[in-house]
């Protein structure tokens, strides 16, 4: 088998929490030096996924390879060779920013005094502060140096940026262009899309448990419902009984709807015999494509 | 005057997070006043006796220093000298800390801006905090006196100042904490101010006692007017079993009500959060030392090493001076003689027999310190620091090993430290220094295993319980201070007895050494050791 070109690899993860399932089947692959989003929903599995890649919880079943060996019982070896940020940011209370950059980055095997300093300063954080009375955001920024000043071949980064303000998220999003270009591998779990649309090659999206996405951006969306806006002369009502269109909406003389790729000639061809006045069509916005995951995912959970 | 909305809701939110620790307290500290009233009877069986213990006591520097001043001559009189401010001062620390713990640690750790936001009025935590503080220390005087009221030999009256004026202690340092709690920003600043105030009035008494005049028959002692400026003093000075004051317990009461009302007021003038000492800042760097798992775990747990380890300088200090002044007495009473040459399974020497039963409750009670240096080890994996720390090339049994060796090295350093204390003490006491000074040492010492054994069923329990670990340690060490203080008293059924690691440390020296409990012990403890690090090598990591 060559796991050469994946850096992650994951077929079929199952893990149970006593009787509750928290992932079911689920696979994921990153490929060497590239941007991976992971997306989600609230309590889908991202951060359980992680911590499996990560040897912090033990898989049910499944296979799981990462930088070539399954992380339980490797642990202390492939975290040389990663960085990784968790979602919910705790550290010592009565230690100061910078003594916990400092201790992370030094158990992680050490630390690249320049890019400490560069960082420190580009984030502006003040190294000097007990951690307890840092914001959600500089707690964050901790971490995220830490992480961000090891020179490791992947970085595994769980909602990073969620406490970001807009500047920051700007300079966050500079490093993590910077690492790619340095060839480094990024696996960035997040709920913030125009991050993920920026920064990401490829996202594998999940949902209770299971892959339910997985590929470029850019075809996932062409995968999707495109959206068109018409003027007609005749009356567009009736195009609503035509399989493959969507959320049909007259209003005045406007009327929107959306068409599944598979059907679009048969739509096309309807719209033919309607005599246009006017007609655009684009792509879904990721967020809508996202909304039709989660609201999906909600439907299902009620 | 500040409103009352949400209070109530509060109190009960504090009990039910308390539900274990509050009941431990209060056992431990009925078991030291009420149950050694028991033994203080077998030590001074007839006035000869209770004399004897008083015209000693009463010249003692030393003894003024730890027993305060010793006046009038009866079961009561000796048993304020003998707990009165080492129950006064456990009491004042048991409410500083659930103070601290209520107000200023919620919001530390962002609750108190979720309880805030809640409706609750703006001083609703603090007065809830206080409430259950001050019902600690009420429950407590009842118990105490309730217990003491079955002693026959105890006046009633007397009895209930005792249990008064502990309880009033008690919540004057409530009303510390509350302060406290108001000017520093985090829990530990707050409990290290509050302490700090303790140790100052401690202090103070003590200076004031040492000073104080002594009467011609050499049965009274009046305290110097520095003790009036100690709150502890006040207890003191009502005096049960021997005048009842009244005036000492005004001014406790008003001095209360003068710290709660500051600390209201500061409380108003504040925002949730804040404090009035801002937190200083720390380097920018760290330093060398911390950059390994033993030096975070160093970092971690050093501020409650050395809290404990005061503790076991004092326990052993004052544990030999008593013996001391037990021998003294024994030495001047025909009865005690016939007594302790008639009781079983010893060399006859009261020294001996006071501190090889003495020393192992003491190492029982003094087990908390390995109850709170676990309960850090847990709270590093319940708060997900933990995530950070092994998600770096920190393997687990590096992390494990790290708490593991220096809370261990903290139990053996914090031994020897009472024996030592326990040995210059009784040099200081007798003004000799023979070979007792060493049996005293290794009195303290023999505890060593059954401390780790206690640490490592902790330990298992930890690995295979993961987070609920921190109830099962403290109802485990209850227990075993239970049993260490009644069962001999109340014949308790041998089974229950060989639970507690601390009733199996022989007798040193009053009994011939024997090293056979302490190797099997010993074993036990590094067995059950490796036992809980291959569990916690192979399970999940338990993540909020
Ligand atoms: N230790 C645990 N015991 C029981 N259930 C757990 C445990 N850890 C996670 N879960 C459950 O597993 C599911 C997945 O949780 P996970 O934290 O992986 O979600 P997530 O995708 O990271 O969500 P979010 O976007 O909110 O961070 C949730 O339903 C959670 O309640
Ligand atoms: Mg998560």
């Amino acid at each position: 088998m060559e796991k050469t070109e994946n850096v992650i690899e994951i077929k079929n993860l199952t893990k149970d929490f006593g009787k509750f399932r928290a992932l079911n089947k689920l696979n994921l692959e990153v490929k060497k030096g590239e941007v991976h989003g992971f997306l989600g929903p609230n309590g889908s599995g991202k951060s359980t996924t992680i911590r499996i890649l990560l040897g912090l919880l033990k898989k049910s079943s499944g296979d799981v390879c990462i930088l070539g060996s399954e992380p339980w019982g490797n642990s202390v070896e492939l975290h040389k060779r990663l960085a990784y940020v968790p979602g919910d940011v705790n550290l010592w209370s009565n230690l100061t920013g910078g003594e916990a950059i400092d201790l992370l980055a030094d158990l992680r095997g050490g630390i690249d005094e320049a890019k400490r300093k560069e960082l420190i300063d580009k984030f502006s954080l003040d190294p000097k502060k007990k951690f307890r009375t840092y914001s959600k955001g500089n707690r964050q920024k901790v971490a995220l140096i830490a992480a961000l000043a090891s020179d490791v071949e992947l970085y595994i980064l769980d909602e990073p940026t969620s406490g970001l303000d807009p500047l920051l998220e700007v300079v966050f999003q500079n490093y993590i262009k910077e690492l790619k270009e340095a060839g480094k591998t990024v696996l960035l779990s997040s709920h913030i899309l125009a991050e993920v649309e920026s920064l990401c090659d490829r996202v594998t999206i999940i949902r209770e448990g299971s892959t339910v996405e997985s590929g470029e951006l850019s075809n996932i969306q062409k995968l999707h419902r495109t959206k068109f806006t018409i003027e007609a002369k005749k009356a567009t009502t009736g195009l609503s009984k035509i399989k493959g269109v969507h959320n049909l909406k007259v209003k005045d003389q406007t009327t929107t709807f959306d068409v599944e790729p598979e059907h679009l000639q048969t739509v096309m061809n309807s719209l033919a015999k309607l005599e246009l006045k006017q007609i655009t069509s684009h792509p879904p916005q990721l967020e809508e494509l996202f909304l039709q995951y989660y609201q999906d995912n909600n439907s299902k959970r009620s | 005057m500040t409103s009352l909305k949400g209070t109530w809701r509060l109190v009960r939110l504090a009990l039910r997070r308390d539900r274990i620790v509050l009941p431990i307290t209060i056992l431990l500290l009925v078991a030291m006043t009420a149950g050694s009233a028991p033994s203080l009877i077998a030590a001074y069986p007839d006035q000869e006796a209770k004399l004897a213990y008083v015209s000693s006591s009463a010249p003692s520097t030393i003894g003024r220093v730890f027993q305060g001043t010793v006046s009038g001559a009866n079961l009561g009189t000796i048993m304020m000298a003998e707990l009165f401010i080492f129950t006064a001062i456990i009491m004042a620390i048991a409410s500083i800390f659930l103070v601290s713990r209520h107000t200023r640690y919620n919001e530390e750790t962002g609750a108190g801006e979720l309880i805030g936001s809640g409706v609750v009025s703006r001083s609703a935590p603090l007065s809830a905090a206080l409430m259950v503080a001050i019902g600690m220390n009420i429950v407590l005087s009842l118990i105490i006196f309730g217990a003491l009221s079955q002693v026959k030999e105890l006046n009633t009256t007397g009895s209930a100042y005792f249990a008064l004026s502990l309880g009033l202690v008690g919540i004057f340092f409530a009303s510390v904490s509350a302060i406290t709690s108001q000017l520093s920003d985090y829990r530990r600043g707050s409990n290290g101010l509050a302490i700090a105030s303790l140790i100052g009035f401690f202090v103070l008494r003590a200076l004031g006692d040492s000073l104080g005049k002594i009467s011609a028959d050499g049965l009274t002692v009046t305290a110097n007017w520095l003790t009036w400026l100690s709150p502890i003093g006040w207890g003191y000075q009502v005096l049960p079993y021997n005048g009842n004051r009244n005036l000492p317990i005004l001014l406790l009461i008003a001095s209360t009500v003068l710290c709660l009302t500051a600390a209201f007021y500061v409380l108003s003038k504040r925002d949730i959060g804040s404090s009035i000492f801002a937190s200083r800042q720390g380097p920018a760097r760290a330093k060398p030392s911390l950059l390994s798992a033993r030096g975070l775990a160093i970092r971690l747990q050093s501020t409650g090493f050395i809290g404990w380890s005061i503790g076991f300088i004092i326990f052993g200090g004052v544990m030999a001076v008593m013996a001391n002044d037990f021998r003294e007495v024994f030495e001047g009473s025909d009865v005690l003689q016939e007594f302790i040459a008639s009781s079983p399974g010893n060399n006859g020497d009261f020294l001996d027999i006071m501190i090889s039963t003495m020393f192992p409750l003491i190492a029982a009670m003094l087990a908390g310190y390995v109850v709170t240096a676990m309960a850090k080890m847990q709270d590093e994996e319940s708060s997900g620091r933990i995530e950070s720390l092994l998600g770096t090339a920190l393997s687990r049994s590096k992390w494990f090993m790290s708490h593991v060796s220096l809370t261990s090295a903290g139990v053996i350093v914090n031994l020897a430290l009472m024996g030592l204390a326990g040995g210059l003490g009784y040099a200081f006491a007798s003004s000799t220094l023979d070979s007792r000074f060493n049996d005293i040492l290794i009195s303290a010492l023999v505890s060593i295993p059954a401390m780790l054994l206690f640490m490592a069923v902790i330990l298992l329990a930890y690995s295979a319980l993961s987070i609920s670990v921190k109830a099962f340690a403290w109802i485990f060490y209850g227990y075993c201070v239970l049993i260490s203080s009644f069962a001999g008293i109340f014949k308790w059924p041998q089974w229950t007895v060989n639970f507690s690691p601390f009733t199996h440390t022989p007798g040193y020296p009053s009994s011939s050494f024997d090293s056979k409990p302490l190797i099997v012990m010993s074993l036990l403890a590094v067995t059950l050791t490796l036992l809980a690090l291959f569990i916690f090598k192979r399970r999940d990591i338990a993540v909020k």
